[in-house]
């Protein structure tokens, strides 16, 4: 055998295996190709998760595979995950995304900067505080506290998470309310919502506000009382609700339309009390939180209320920005309903 | 006998903050809705470590972690070998690094969010420029603290400028760089956690979040107690190295026995 002839078959092995790769290589891009003709969007979550945020469920891997219709067909997510609202808007306002869960107030201070180029419209219903007979973030105290009503705060140290915030508000509002000056009658402070019970259990703060699912594995336990609610603030409000870039609207509608009849479709799937169980074992194994403590407050009346079918009224979302302006937290009113647009839900809305 | 009286003190502290963390919480000291249980956390990271979530999002973050500092150690060297030969490059670039060392690059992740997005680019950057200038500082210090004689010496012999930095100056300079390279490396897995937890598709930063935003503090805890064991891993992999490299320099046995 000579030298040549000794290669040859190798050469020939080598061609070969650069073919199957090259072939090998070109399935998945075959695959990308005609994954990136379905519109991809881009979904900034406002840092909440499961329950707090009911989409980061609905378009988990098993919901997309099982109970969505569009996805991968219509539409597909690109979900990044965001510490707050702020964030989520920074990336909006960056061209980094194209939807996302925003706050009645960073929705608010991001139309009023104009930080958003072509601007933002309100397109579905996230959740809603203060309806009557539903979980409502509350300003609780020690059971043995002195403190019996909203008078009583005067003069006292609350907590809440974050100075702006939608419970911050809520609290100077009611506050208000009773001739109390938040600026000047209360010490109010900032502690994570996680660690507030303890503030209040411990005597570090008079009074602190707590919100799902805190709430309920507080309430469980016992020895707090709840002062008052965000409903006595502003009536039922949305705190958050989910938006689109006025740029992909008018690029993508079919695509915005798909997410969400499949929103609204995984939203009643979840809902459906013969998927309870499940429905609370997979959020229950998303969230890695005990399901049985899932189950004593998802989906029922110890939580949020959440529209069937989406909707929002732009009421619900101007009232706590009114709110925001009349304290002096935001330099002009804003027309909520001017950039709101339910028509591309699927049942449509009476608002 | 030493050898076990050494490893027993060594490993003390760790194993005292351990105990402590188990007892304050099965004492009901602390409160195990906040802070679970040891046993506890260990379940979760026996859960997670079924999960390939836990896995990619390990490799993804360790990928941003060790990418920016690979960037950050060249950066590093090229400009702190350019201020220790040459005073123009020293006065033009010694502002510039004294000024800018003690500002905490994670308050840089919202505008690199602006300007390259969520993902690599933004994580990568901020390491790099978090790794960049303690190995800016260490090859400085290096390179001029290599014996003159040894530069005078190389010239003599013909020795080129360039082949001086690299053969003379930069090896001499090695244990210094390399020290800074370790304390770099602290902080790449610091600013790529940082980042990702403010806003990420992937990565265990982003994992730490969910699981802190849902309150499932056990499984929060696991993800951490999963990168400080990759992180202690990289650590001492890049002792063994420096020991291996350096093993005729006087100083390695101090860079060894610096931490465990």
């Amino acid at each position: 055998m000579t030298h040549a002839s000794r290669f040859r078959p190798a050469r020939r092995s080598l061609l070969k295996a650069g073919a199957a790769g090259l072939a090998a290589a070109a399935v998945p891009f075959a695959a990308n190709v005609r994954a990136q003709s379905v519109p991809v969007i881009r979904y900034a979550t406002g840092g909440g998760i499961g329950p707090n945020e009911i989409q980061t469920v609905i378009f988990l891997d098993w919901m997309q595979k099982n109970v969505l219709q569009g996805y991968g067909k219509a539409y597909t997510v690109d979900m990044t995950f965001t510490r707050g609202t702020p964030e989520a808007a920074t990336l909006l306002a960056a061209g980094q995304a194209d939807m996302a869960t925003l706050s009645f107030a960073v929705f608010a201070n991001t139309l009023v900067k104009d930080a958003v180029p072509g601007g933002l419209t309100v397109v579905a219903d996230n959740y809603q505080d203060g309806r009557a007979g539903y979980a409502s973030m509350s300003y609780f105290v020690l059971d043995s506290s002195p403190i019996k009503t909203v008078a009583d705060l005067r003069g006292k140290k609350i907590a809440i998470n974050a100075y702006g915030s939608a419970v911050d508000l809520a609290l100077r509002v009611r506050l208000k309310k009773e001739g109390i000056d938040p600026r000047k009658d209360a010490q109010i402070v900032e502690i994570g919502f996680p660690n507030i019970a303890a503030a209040i259990r411990e005597g570090r703060v008079d009074a602190g506000v707590l919100i799902l699912p805190f709430m309920a594995n507080e309430e469980a336990k016992g020895g707090l009382r709840v002062v008052f609610n965000g409903g006595e603030s502003f009536g039922e409000f949305a705190p958050i609700f989910h938006v689109v870039t006025n740029s992909y609207l008018k690029a993508q509608p079919a695509a915005v339309k798909a997410f969400l009849a499949d929103y609204v479709r995984g939203l009643q799937w979840l809902y459906d009390p013969k998927n309870r169980k499940q429905a609370v074992e997979i959020t229950a194994a998303f969230t890695k939180t005990p399901a049985a403590a899932l189950d004593a407050y998802f989906m029922t009346k110890g939580d949020y209320y959440r529209d069937p079918h989406a909707c929002v009224s732009p009421a619900l979302i101007q009232r706590p920005i009114d709110a925001m302006y009349k304290e002096g937290l935001l330099p002009k009113p804003i027309d909520v309903a001017a950039n709101t647009n339910l028509s591309l839900l699927p049942f449509g809305c009476k608002v | 006998m030493l050898g076990l009286r050494a490893f027993v003190l060594r490993w003390s502290s760790l194993a005292l903050l351990v105990a402590a963390w188990e007892l304050a919480v099965v004492t009901r000291v602390a409160d195990p809705q906040f802070v679970p249980a040891l046993h506890d956390v260990a379940r979760a990271l026996l859960d997670l470590a079924f999960e390939k979530d836990l896995w990619e999002g390990l490799a993804v973050s360790t990928m941003r972690a060790l990418v920016g500092l690979a960037l950050g150690t060249a950066g590093g060297v090229l400009i702190g070998t350019l201020m220790a030969t040459s005073a123009r490059a020293n006065a033009f670039l010694g502002p510039l690094v004294a000024t800018t060392y003690s500002l905490p690059k994670a308050s840089l992740v919202p505008l690199f969010l602006l300007w390259f997005g969520v993902g690599n680019t933004t994580n990568i950057l901020t390491v790099f420029l978090a790794t960049l200038l303690p190995v800016v500082v260490g090859t400085y210090q290096g390179v001029k603290s290599v014996p003159q004689v040894l530069v005078w010496s190389a010239r003599a012999l013909g020795t080129s400028p360039l082949a001086i930095v690299l053969r003379v100056q930069i090896p001499g300079a090695l244990l210094p760089i390399l020290t800074g390279v370790r304390v770099a490396l602290g902080f790449s897995w610091v600013l790529t956690l940082s980042a990702e937890m403010i806003a990420a598709k992937t990565g265990i930063g982003k994992l730490i979040f969910v699981y802190g935003e849902s309150g499932a503090y056990a499984y929060m805890f696991a993800g951490i107690g999963m990168i400080l064991a990759v992180a202690y891993a990289a650590d001492r992999l890049l002792v063994a190295i420096t020991a291996r490299l350096l093993h005729w320099n006087d100083g390695i046995a101090a860079h060894r026995e610096g931490t465990a």
